[in-house]
């Protein structure tokens, strides 16, 4: 079978993506580019004799100059990469804009197909575009197509094969490239003539769906009003409709897989040891990773919606007017506030941020964002020895909100610095993306964070357990590999009134999840015993799995008749726990020790997503940079209170 | 005149770019070309939004001062400024008295986060 690997290119928005799903089928792949974070799709399909590799370059304007890291990937891999066709991808309602990029692609004398997409949007707009007269002008294939529904998608993967069979290299018959076509005036004439030549729209242009929905959504104050609402029902959806099948997905790992395999191997004869490291190292490793996929899932659903229908950048020009002041992008609003239900899924949406600085600036702010994890432990905390505690946990998210905010003023002055930008950005019309196209976008995202971020995360968790459980058959916390590494760290906590080795010790898992705080306390002080393994019996405990998978699916559908977000709700915890937390911190200690919780990042997950997403530096460093900076603040409030 | 002291409903066409800069050309290739005719929807912040047909595009102050315009014709009627002036216009202007809004302004704290050149 013969091989042609295909250039995806294009402005930015021209539904190259959606093209792609249908062109690729379910052959569909996402990465990166290599030493870079930029996503590199990639898909292939057969057709006829030939396997068709596509490769999606990130949307460029102009191959002269290369602003962001996506723009020089693309000008670098048209320049030097490796490919037999360009598909040249154009917003048909905006030809004209478009057909700058494509006489630059002409002048690269490659076998060029042009991809004239969201036809029905053009004629919506009663915009008709002449496909076989530019065909002819450019002596190439030209094909209608629309990249939501797929329509087009057989011709173009024909006229691919015939422009790589025959060579098809676009060439002027009015026009020779030569020396004299160097004037930037000759080109956007050209450019002029072409449309003129091509085109046949009304005089007075039609009143669309965006100009409409445009007077309410960028409306200088009413724009705000939607701009909360649709934020708000984001953020509520994206954790009501994930919180019940995360739990799901916990007890399904902790209540039925792993007491069934423990039976299994028991009956096997295999030693207490290796059944917990099976049971609860390897199951709840995985289980640590699968919990989190609904929350990406939901997550990523509603951040494509918004990307996808045109929204983000609207978002970006409202609140830029006011982030800019303190040095932000506009898009920084969206991760930002996802990051109060949890900060994984918000470190993957700063994904929509195209420049790299930007980006990196907002996930270092994003872990100080108080996540739902948190406020488990600061409801607990708060109830337990304050008067006031809502007051409290409402002082400690601003507090968060404030150091979220003071670091990123002070890296923006130090490691990422960088000169004031000009700021240009393209408004897209609003579109109301394919589901089809929508879940294979999102599958996507979720692969991608199994393979990248999911592997490390259970690997941590794994060594994790390996601490608590070590020596083999220790049963005494207090003598195991991490009771001996608690009490090493008690001189570093003393000065913080957390001088307890228990203190310390429940801090050690509380890296894989910050909830599991008071879990750990809880076995350490001996308030709740480690669950027996009492007689297991498949059939009736898969009834009460169906019965909670039932459960989660009704929650969530009945989340959505709800106005504030249940999954936020603070739970109660055992009465046994508070009394024997009581005896254990005073409550200025209690204080710093929320405070503690507050600005360390203290969560792998988090950790390894900015590993990821940003770079193994900012997550090091970070790592140490809100170890510090929470110690000193622990200190402070310690001694003061 | 520059698109940048165009006002919010002016149309405006455009006569040339200052400066020879990279970003000249990507405003090129975004379709803000010389002889093209934009409208100006919103001044917002540092902001404007501009239009030529289907090309709606955001472009900040600094660029657009680098934009040259000839005004075609000047706007009428209803335009969306007014939230932008809350904004630019809550600093008082360097070295001037402050007026009672800007003195109530400052009372709450609300004038130092967002005019970094004020002092005390």
């Amino acid at each position: 079978m013969k091989k042609v690997k295909v250039a995806l290119v294009g402005n930015p928005n021209v539904g190259k993506t959606s093209l792609l799903n249908h062109l690729a089928g379910t052959d569909l792949k996402i990465g990166n580019w290599p030493g870079v974070t930029v996503e590199k799709k990639v898909g292939k399909t057969q057709f006829q004799d030939y396997e068709i590799e596509f490769i999606d370059l990130p949307g460029v304007y102009t191959l002269e100059s290369a602003f962001s890291e996506d723009e020089k990937i693309t000008v670098s891999f048209l320049k030097e990469g490796d490919y037999d066709v360009v598909l040249n991808v154009i917003e048909s309602p905006r030809l004209e804009r478009d057909l700058y990029l494509t006489l630059q692609l002409v002048e690269l004398k490659k076998p060029l197909v042009i991809a004239l997409n969201m036809r029905d949007e053009a004629e919506a707009l009663g915009i008709h575009i002449d496909e076989k007269r530019l065909s002819d002008l450019f002596k190439i294939k030209v094909v209608k197509t629309v990249g939501r529904t797929g329509e087009g998608v057989k011709e173009l993967l024909s006229a691919i094969v015939e422009t790589y069979e025959r060579k098809l290299i676009p060439e002027f018959e009015v026009f020779s490239f030569s020396e004299e076509f160097d004037t930037e005036e000759k080109k956007l004439s050209l450019i002029k003539g072409i449309y003129k030549e091509v085109i046949k729209k009304p005089l007075i242009p039609k009143k669309n769906l965006t100009e409409f929905v445009d007077e309410f959504l960028l409306h200088p104050y009413l724009g705000f009003f939607f701009l909360f609402v649709i934020l708000y029902f984001t953020f509520k959806l994206v954790f009501d409709l994930s919180s019940p099948f995360v739990d799901f997905i916990d007890g399904f790992f902790q209540e039925f897989l792993a007491p069934a395999l423990a039976v299994f191997l028991k009956s096997l004869g295999a030693e207490e040891f290796i059944i917990n490291f099976f049971t609860e190292a390897l199951l709840g490793g995985l289980g640590i990773v699968l919990s989190f996929l609904p929350l990406i899932f939901i997550m990523f659903l509603f951040i494509t919606l918004l990307e996808t229908s045109g929204y983000l950048p609207r978002v970006a020009f409202l609140v830029d007017r006011f982030t800019h002041k303190i040095g932000l992008h506009g898009q920084s609003a969206i991760p930002l506030i996802l990051g109060f239900g949890c900060n994984v899924p918000a470190i993957l949406a700063t994904r929509t941020i195209q420049d790299r600085k930007d980006r990196l600036l907002i996930i270092a702010m994003i872990p100080f964002m108080s996540c739902s994890a948190r406020l488990v432990v600061f409801s607990f905390f708060a109830l337990t020895f304050f008067t006031r505690p809502a007051l409290l946990i409402l002082g400690l998210y601003i507090m968060g909100i404030v150091f979220a905010f003071l670091t990123g003023f002070i890296m923006k002055k130090t490691l990422l610095k960088k000169e004031l930008s000009h700021f240009v950005m393209d408004l897209p019309p609003y579109r109301f993306p394919s589901l089809k196209v929508l879940i294979k976008t999102v599958n996507l995202h979720v692969k991608r964070f199994i393979i990248r971020a999911g592997t490390v995360i259970f690997a941590i968790a794994v060594t994790i357990w390996l601490t608590l459980s070590l020596p083999p058959g220790e049963r005494e916390l207090e003598k195991t590999l991490a009771g001996k590494i608690g009490k090493t760290l008690v001189p570093l906590f003393e000065p913080v009134g957390l001088g307890d080795w228990k203190i310390t010790t429940s801090l050690i898992p509380a890296f894989l999840a910050r909830e599991a705080i008071l879990s750990n306390l809880a076995i350490i002080l001996k308030a709740e015993e480690r669950e027996k393994l009492e007689e297991f019996q498949l059939l009736p405990a898969l009834e009460e799995q169906k019965e909670a998978l039932f459960e989660a699916f009704k929650q969530a559908f009945s989340s959505l008749f709800t106005l504030t977000p249940a999954s936020l709700k603070p739970e109660e915890e055992g009465q046994s726990l508070r009394g024997k937390i009581r005896d254990l911190l005073t409550p200025s200690s209690a204080l710093s020790f929320l405070i503690f919780v507050l600005i360390y990042n203290s969560c792998v997950a988090t950790f390894v997503t900015m590993w990821k997403e940003g770079s193994k530096n900012l997550a090091l460093g970070f790592l140490l940079y809100s170890f510090i900076l929470a110690w000193i603040l622990a200190f402070i409030t310690y001694r003061i209170f | 005149m520059t698109l940048k002291d165009a006002s919010c409903g002016d149309l405006v066409v455009i006569k040339d770019f200052l400066g020879e800069e990279e970003i000249i050309k990507k405003l090129s290739a975004m379709g803000v070309r010389k002889g093209s005719q934009f409208s100006i929807e919103q001044k917002c912040g540092r902001n404007l939004l501009i239009r030529n047909g289907q090309n709606r595009l955001i472009i900040s102050k600094e660029l657009a001062e680098k934009v040259v315009v000839d005004l075609v014709k000047k706007g009428e009627g209803y335009c969306e400024e007014i939230s932008c002036e809350l904004i630019d216009k809550a600093c008082p202007e360097e070295g001037k008295p402050l007026t009672q809004r800007h003195r109530h302004r400052k009372r709450w704290g609300f004038l130092h986060k967002i005019c970094p050149f004020l002092k005390d």
